[in-house]
């Protein structure tokens, strides 16, 4: 029990002087997938059939490998700020909270980068030699 | 985590029940949360039966109705009866309203009554506020300026007079910052909407000259971007205003001075 | 100030009590989806790796796809990104200081949440129609 005035409480240790940079990274990351989740949508209802070669044949395409890697950039990126967010909504505990940042940048640079690797795996062997 | 659910001291019972007197043929069920400090029990919900044909037609005039004739220890604020005081806020049918202006019409079936949400309950209706009012008084509600005062008043443009309507009518009820989620879970940080909508009743006014240390203050993920548009806000003002849309507008202003 | 207290003093109610308005219900499944996005996420990356890997892994992939289950993930994945994108736009434009009338929060809400259902099945359907 400490013994606190209310301004005092409320004040707490200060504005960290930051927030805009998050918002206006959500907000450009947003908009950048507005297309790249239709193109994505789009494409895979075109690839819902098609057996393997099709596939193979749809990632190696330079431009649908670019738009995959930016939708896989874009994509981790959005959800890494997006999850940011829920825990510092719902997870106050600090040792938990600090954990949870941690699991979250880890989380999303792996799964990104195995995405990324995939794509790019494709698309090097699809190089006439 | 945060506590999604009641801690074990704060979860409901079921209470007394008040009959009508003899011989009443209108009555309505009021169902009221009460808990005082005295008795070493958790809250529970009383049902009072309530005569309407001798009774006003706001909510308000039911409770003081049941405080006069029926139960004198129901506790809850009042002061003015006309929506401008703001000390009768309440949970009412669901939802944070001011007792005086919202009609027993507009509630259909039995009428509960609870204190706004997610406080510390003082005493049956009524919430310790005294954090709301210290972040009010965190957002200095005042005029501030450097330049010294004219000899006349701070002159301001019809145009820029215009920009504060709908921001000056607040009148402290509460309602809006006890509907938020964000400020369920985040009040000790978050400054919630009517902090909010009083920060920027001051930064858009052009007279005054703290803009730049105004929004220094704010820029925080707390104590501004917990905000996401949940519309609790907006939906529940008993005064109509719209604290969702005054946060967005600083969240403009912040990007405004950085992008 | 702190005053003494008698005994603690109770939280009031708050989740329970709430009549949620339609606004908050497509905040929380804003969230929801988010999150259910980023799960689709793992699915994405089986598919891409799977694909990477070879014939024999893509097609046990595909199998599972055409599993019950793997169908019903995939239809939830679907309409978590378009109720996300749909919503999405709609804090999009709030965030551009539009659409702030009660009437239209609720509106924009409720095209959001019709229209992510409408077209998540116009999606399926034109899906289907592919497989001839």
């Amino acid at each position: 029990m400490s013994i606190r005035t209310p301004l005092a409480r409320a004040r707490g240790l200060g504005a960290a002087s930051e927030g805009a940079d998050h918002f206006w990274k959500k907000t450009v990351t947003s908009v950048a997938l507005v297309p790249l989740a239709v193109w994505f949508i789009w494409s895979l209802i075109g690839l819902a059939w098609k057996p393997y070669e099709a596939a193979i044949d749809f990632v190696a395409e330079p431009q649908n490998t670019i738009f995959l890697l930016l939708f896989i950039a874009v994509g981790f990126a959005h959800f890494r700020m997006g999850l940011h967010s829920v825990i510092d909504d719902y997870i106050h505990d600090r040792p938990y909270k600090i954990a949870a940042l941690i699991l979250n940048d880890f989380f999303c640079v792996v799964m990104g980068m195995i995405c990324a690797l995939s794509v790019l795996k494709v698309f090097i062997l699809a190089i006439p030699a | 985590m945060v506590e999604f659910a009641l801690p074990k001291n704060s979860k409901v019972k079921k209470g007394k029940l008040h009959k009508a007197p003899e011989g009443a043929t209108n009555v309505r069920n009021f169902q009221v949360y009460r808990w005082s400090p005295e008795d070493d029990e958790n809250p529970r919900v009383d049902t009072y039966e309530v005569d309407m044909d001798t009774c006003g037609p706001m909510v308000l005039d039911a409770l003081i109705k049941i405080k006069d004739e029926i139960d004198p220890t129901l506790t809850f604020r009042r002061s003015c009866r006309e929506g401008i005081c703001g000390s009768c806020a309440m949970n009412i049918d669901g939802i944070n309203t001011l007792a005086c202006t919202k009609g027993m019409d507009e509630v259909k079936g039995d009428v509960k009554v609870y204190p706004l949400p997610h406080a510390d309950v003082v005493k049956d209706l009524v919430p310790d506020l005294t954090h709301f009012f210290a972040q009010h008084a965190m957002m200095e509600p005042w005029l501030k300026t450097d330049t010294p005062a004219p000899e006349g008043e701070w002159l301001q443009s019809e145009e820029d007079r215009e920009k504060i309507d709908g921001l000056y009518e607040c009148i402290l009820c509460a309602s809006c910052s006890t509907a938020c989620p964000s400020y369920w879970w985040n009040s000790d940080r978050f400054m919630g909407p009517a902090a909010l909508l009083q920060a920027y009743r001051w930064l858009i006014d052009s007279r005054d000259e703290a803009t730049e240390e105004r929004l220094d203050a704010l820029e925080d993920p707390f104590r501004l971007y917990r905000c996401h548009t949940i519309f609790n806000c907006t939906n529940t003002c008993p005064k109509g205003l719209n604290p969702a849309k005054a946060i967005a507008e600083i969240k403009k202003m912040m990007l405004e001075r950085a992008v | 100030m702190a005053e003494p207290k008698l005994r603690p003093r109770p939280r009031s109610p708050f989740f329970d009590i709430y009549r949620w308005p339609l606004t908050m219900l497509t905040s929380i499944l804003h969230r929801v989806t988010g999150i259910g996005i980023a799960l689709g996420g793992l699915l994405l990356a089986c598919w891409l790796v799977a694909l990477a890997l070879g014939p024999d892994s893509y097609a046990r992939v595909q199998a599972f796809h055409g599993h019950f289950i793997g169908r019903f993930l995939l239809f939830g994945f679907t309409w978590a990104l378009v109720y996300h994108w749909l919503n999405g736009i709609r804090h999009l434009a709030w965030d551009a200081g539009i659409g702030f009338d009660k009437q239209t929060g609720f509106r924009s809400g409720l095209f959001v949440l019709l229209g992510s259902v409408g077209f998540t099945l116009v999606i399926w359907a034109l899906a289907y129609m592919m497989r001839g």
